[in-house]
């Protein structure tokens, strides 16, 4: 059993070969394919921003030349490319190791320089490594006229002459080893003897032009450049790209893929000149376009990425894959939303109390004692109102009855009649009616309920089933991978046989979510110090947002957002805040959030789904806490911790019985039972 | 037979008093205990301390015996460099031993390359093992608020545009966030853990292993494979030489074209041993050795010291014998 293969080990593209790039790749549907959205064909720059995990580099490497050989039916390479149009040209701007052109007692107009040559040099091998191998069996690759114009694009000819485009490749890489030698020997000897050879766009946009103007087979196709991981450069040298993407010269184009942190510049190197979106460039908001597509579609699309990753595993044969429903394969335990009743533990507080029932009637003593009990002044008062809420046999509607009890409390009713109308309501829904403020509640607070008594019973959080996976990854696939890896690790550890013989156990699900989210905390972070910021401030915002989740009286339901008046809060907590939207630890809700009482609109962001379980905080997203500046402030940069404390104690206790913020002192000052609303 | 072992290294006695004397003696203060016990042992006409920047000691801190040299710089390179400058112009002629054992990484590194560009032929080198580390396989040796990962100056590579076969060797220490972000770093290439095995102390590689088994996710399907996996012993520079050696030729064989990043993480005798493996065959080659920088390293990670070792490091013998891959 152990030995079965775990059909989502390989979650990174990076760790795909050609064939799985190809093999898992999946799209939207008709004219809604993400293809089309990034128009490979089209002469237009684009940058594809995402979050890790998004799907950049799969995609960029599926429109690259080697995958593109690969889907094709044509017998001749060259054809097949000209009928798709373009030729994708990936490189990772990792692999350029960019901070060696930094510093080393150089000033930075050299190093600009030397960057654009080096590149020159590095696009000039991409583009001759593809064009070779594409046209290998053409007789006009070998052409002396070709070789005689390639040969021209440089400023400086080597001794012997490049006679064939192998040999002008040979010279461009030997040309770029000694620009590496000299870089790095510049760190040691404080020298930086390079000659630059090649003037800039020579070889970035002359070589493609040669090339179409003499290979007949690909005269009208796009050279288009997939540069990945534009992150990795440097502002100095995000401007040169940059420059390349305004200066574009047919038949050339680009795709950049970055990260939502990741465009450190939009200027180019001419100074003013800045690249504007849908003039120089269209963008492509990648986790962004997956997330808001419409739920069956995002379930669709994760459903087939499942799909491919199981018959590649052999776990189902390619007939069967059409008819295969990945949701049944996952215990729900009896735990939708809808019949979650029955899993909850009746027998265990049948004759006893169940610790809510324990925890109101402790609140209401204590009530009493100060006070702040609306119309009840003895234990037999405590004791009419608890035997008013107690539904045994009935933990859902006791536990609704509960919260209603808070409710009114905090809205200063006089308890004994208020508890007597709930006992009205509960017996109401039970018979089937379900206008009654049980169904009310339960129509907006059910999760929150549910979630409350899971907690109440000494139960973990429930994060089951393929859909509820689907909406944590919230357009991240890697997202949604790791979770499903981490499930089928733990359900092979309990001995089950998942996607053969058994259903995925609620425990499998249940660990392997957790340690989900746990890697998606660990991992989307930022680096250096501002990451231990963001994750501090992320432990701060989760613990405030649980805190209010499991108060007696929450203010919102299915609590996972909160609105932001930025306008007052530090330079410092918005400079956090951002980054951990930049790290997808936070989702920017298009549109914001209208300020009630000022008209104003304030940001807003959902906590990121794939950390939901780390806080127990609900998937989905419903109410948003409005959160001033000071507030804000407290969050995500406090000058000490005390000030998030203060924050966090006046938020909570506004929503705890028995004083809902009120001091007991001004509590006992009200007579009680007149409080009657 | 393989060169790198006829290298000459010997344990020193604790209790004895240490045979050898020098010109000058190298070595960067912390406050682990082992640092100092090695700096009173050893005699030298001139002993120095360095002050690693990253270890943030203020004046007040620093040792009263020996000379510190505190210079401000702007990197690992013109640190050391400023350092050597002081130190004369007749290195290459002189008797020099260093103890490694207080050192951060990449400095080892640094001092290493920068004597064989000085002429230096042969220096010793002495590294001391602690009793334990002070919180056991939670010690952490760094801030773990990685700056950037980038190649340390004077081991820069040569780079292939083909990045699909590259090769990432990780020296795997205690501190595991460092290995997931050189890991995430070089996310796209292929990745082997090179463990301390024997461990310095008989318990530390199992506090290895766990520390390693957190960074599972980073280095991604290679660190559930037992052949990405290799093990050299972690007091000894020249057998964790000889181990990269055969594992980048073995890589260089199937893809002479790959670039290959090596980052050494663990002990400062594998460092050493990085180091040595670099010069001797990695020169001009597709070869990177690659650092995760960080803000502030800890001063005290260690109690006690449990044996040393010395090594003598024929620097003009390491002579270049390129592994391929573009050379």
């Amino acid at each position: 059993m152990a030995d079965l293969k775990n059909p989502f080990d390989l979650v990174k593209a990076t760790d795909l070969s050609d064939g799985q790039i190809a093999e898992y790749f999946v799209d939207f549907p008709g004219g809604a394919s993400l293809i089309d959205r990034i128009k490979p064909t089209s002469p237009m720059p684009m940058f594809i921003f995402g979050g890790k995990g998004s799907g950049k580099t799969h995609l960029m490497r599926y429109l690259s030349y080697p995958l593109q050989l690969r889907r094709q039916a044509e017998p001749s390479a060259p054809i097949a490319i000209a009928n798709q149009g373009y030729l994708g040209i990936y490189f990772r701007c990792g692999g350029l190791n960019a901070q060696r052109f930094f510093g080393k007692g150089q000033p930075q107009e050299v190093w600009e320089d030397i960057f654009a040559y080096y590149m020159e040099l590095w696009f000039g091998q991409l583009v001759l490594s593809t064009i070779i191998d594409l046209c290998q069996n053409s007789p006009t690759v070998q052409s002396v006229r070709l070789i005689s114009d390639v040969n021209r694009l440089l400023d400086v000819l080597p001794p012997q002459v490049p006679a064939t485009l192998q040999e002008f490749a040979d010279h461009l890489e030997f040309l770029q080893r000694e620009a590496d030698v000299a870089i790095n020997n510049c760190a040691l000897t404080g020298r930086l003897d390079v000659q630059i050879k090649v003037t800039r766009g020579r070889l970035v946009f002359g070589l493609p032009k040669t090339l179409v103007g003499h290979l007949t087979e690909i005269r009208s196709i796009l050279f288009l450049y997939l540069v990945d991981e534009f992150e990795n450069l440097t502002e100095i040298q995000q401007k040169y790209i940059n420059t390349l993407v305004r200066e574009r010269q047919d038949p050339c184009s680009f795709k950049v893929g970055v990260r939502l942190y990741g465009l450190r510049t939009k200027q180019t190197v001419n100074a003013g000149e800045e690249n504007r979106e849908d003039s120089e460039y269209e963008a492509l908001r990648l986790d962004a376009e997956l997330r808001e597509r419409p739920d069956a579609a995002q379930f669709n699309f994760a459903r087939d990425l499942v799909h491919r990753r199981l018959l590649q595993a052999g776990y189902i044969t390619k007939s069967a894959a059409e008819e295969f429903d990945v949701s049944r394969w996952f215990d729900l335990g009896e735990s939708s939303s809808v019949n979650v009743d029955s899993t909850l533990p009746h027998d265990r507080y049948r004759d006893g109390e169940a610790p809510y029932i324990a925890n109101l009637r402790r609140k209401l003593e204590q009530g009493v004692k100060t006070g702040s009990a609306p119309g009840l002044k003895t234990t037999s008062d405590i004791q009419q109102v608890i035997a008013a809420i107690r539904l045994p046999g009935q933990l859902l509607v006791e536990r609704t009855s509960t919260f209603l009890l808070y409710r009114a409390w905090a809205r200063g009713k006089n308890l004994l009649p208020a508890a007597e109308a709930i006992s009205d309501s509960a017996k109401n829904y039970i018979s089937g009616s379900k206008e009654t403020p049980h169904g009310e509640v339960l129509r907006y607070f059910r999760a929150d309920i549910v979630a409350q008594l899971l907690r109440e019973t000494k139960q973990k959080q429930r994060y089951l089933g393929f859909g509820t996976f689907v909406k944590m990854s919230a357009g991240l696939p890697r997202g949604l991978l790791t979770v499903l890896k981490h499930i089928f690790m733990w359900s092979l550890f309990y001995g089950e046989q998942p996607f053969q013989q058994d259903r995925i156990s609620v425990r499998a699900q249940m660990d392997g979510v957790a340690q989900a989210a746990e890697w998606f905390f660990t991992e989307a972070r930022a680096p250096g110090p501002i990451g231990a910021l963001v994750r501090d401030a992320m432990t701060r915002l989760g613990q405030l947002l649980r805190e209010v989740r499991f108060s007696d009286k929450p203010s919102e339901c299915s609590l996972s957002s909160f609105s932001a008046n930025l306008t007052t809060a530090s330079q410092k907590a918005i400079e956090v805040l951002k980054e951990a939207e930049n790290w997808s630890m936070l989702i920017r809700i298009a549109g914001g959030q209208h300020d009630r009482n000022e008209g104003r609109v304030d940001e807003k962001y959902q906590v990121h789904p794939m950390l939901a379980p780390r806080w127990d905080l609900p998937i989905a997203r419903r109410g948003a806490l409005a959160l001033s500046g000071e507030e804000v402030t407290a969050i995500f940069a406090p000058l000490e911790m005390a000030e998030f404390e203060a924050t966090l104690r006046r938020r909570v206790s506004a929503m705890t019985a028995p004083y809902f913020g009120q001091s007991p002192s001004a509590n006992t000052l009200l007579l009680p039972g007149l409080a009657n609303g | 037979m393989d060169r790198y072992l006829l290298f000459y290294k010997k344990r020193l006695s604790l209790d004895k008093r240490w045979a050898g004397r020098w010109d000058i003696f190298i070595s960067a203060y912390n406050s682990s205990e082992r640092v100092p016990l090695i700096f009173q042992k050893v005699r030298a006409g001139e002993k120095h301390w360095l002050i690693l920047p990253e270890y943030r000691y203020l004046p007040d801190e620093y040792p009263k015996v020996g000379e510190a040299h505190a210079d401000p710089a702007s990197n690992e390179i013109e640190f050391m460099s400023k350092f050597l400058a002081k130190l004369g112009p007749n290195l290459a002629s002189k008797r020099i031993a260093i103890d490694i054992t207080g050192f951060i990484g990449h400095y080892v590194l640094v001092l290493v390359r920068l004597l064989q560009i000085l002429g230096v032929a042969e220096c010793d080198v002495i590294y001391g093992e602690p009793v334990r580390y002070l919180h056991s396989e939670r010690t952490r040796f760094s801030d773990e608020a990685v700056l950037s990962v980038r190649q340390v100056g004077g081991f820069e590579g040569i780079h292939t545009t083909d990045t699909s076969d590259d090769l990432l060797v990780l020296g795997v220490g205690y501190d595991f966030r460092l290995i997931a972000e050189v890991a995430n770093e070089k996310e796209h290439a292929r990745k082997v853990q090179l463990f301390g095995l024997p461990s310095l102390r008989p318990d530390m590689y199992q506090e290895n292993l766990l520390r390693a088994s957190k960074v599972s996710e980073a280095v991604g399907p290679d660190a559930s494979v037992p052949q990405h996996f290799r093990y050299a012993p972690a007091h000894d520079p020249f057998v964790t030489a000889s181990v990269l050696s055969k594992l980048v030729r073995e890589h260089r064989a199937s893809y002479p074209r790959a670039n290959v990043y090596l980052s050494p993480l663990s002990t400062k005798a594998q460092t050493l041993g990085f180091a040595i493996f670099y010069l001797a065959e990695c020169l001009e080659t597709a070869t990177s050795l690659v650092y995760p920088f960080c803000d502030c390293y800890m001063q005290e990670t260690s109690e006690g010291l449990s044996g040393a070792w010395l090594y003598h490091l024929e620097l003009a013998n390491l002579a270049h014998h390129s592994v391929g891959g573009l050379s």
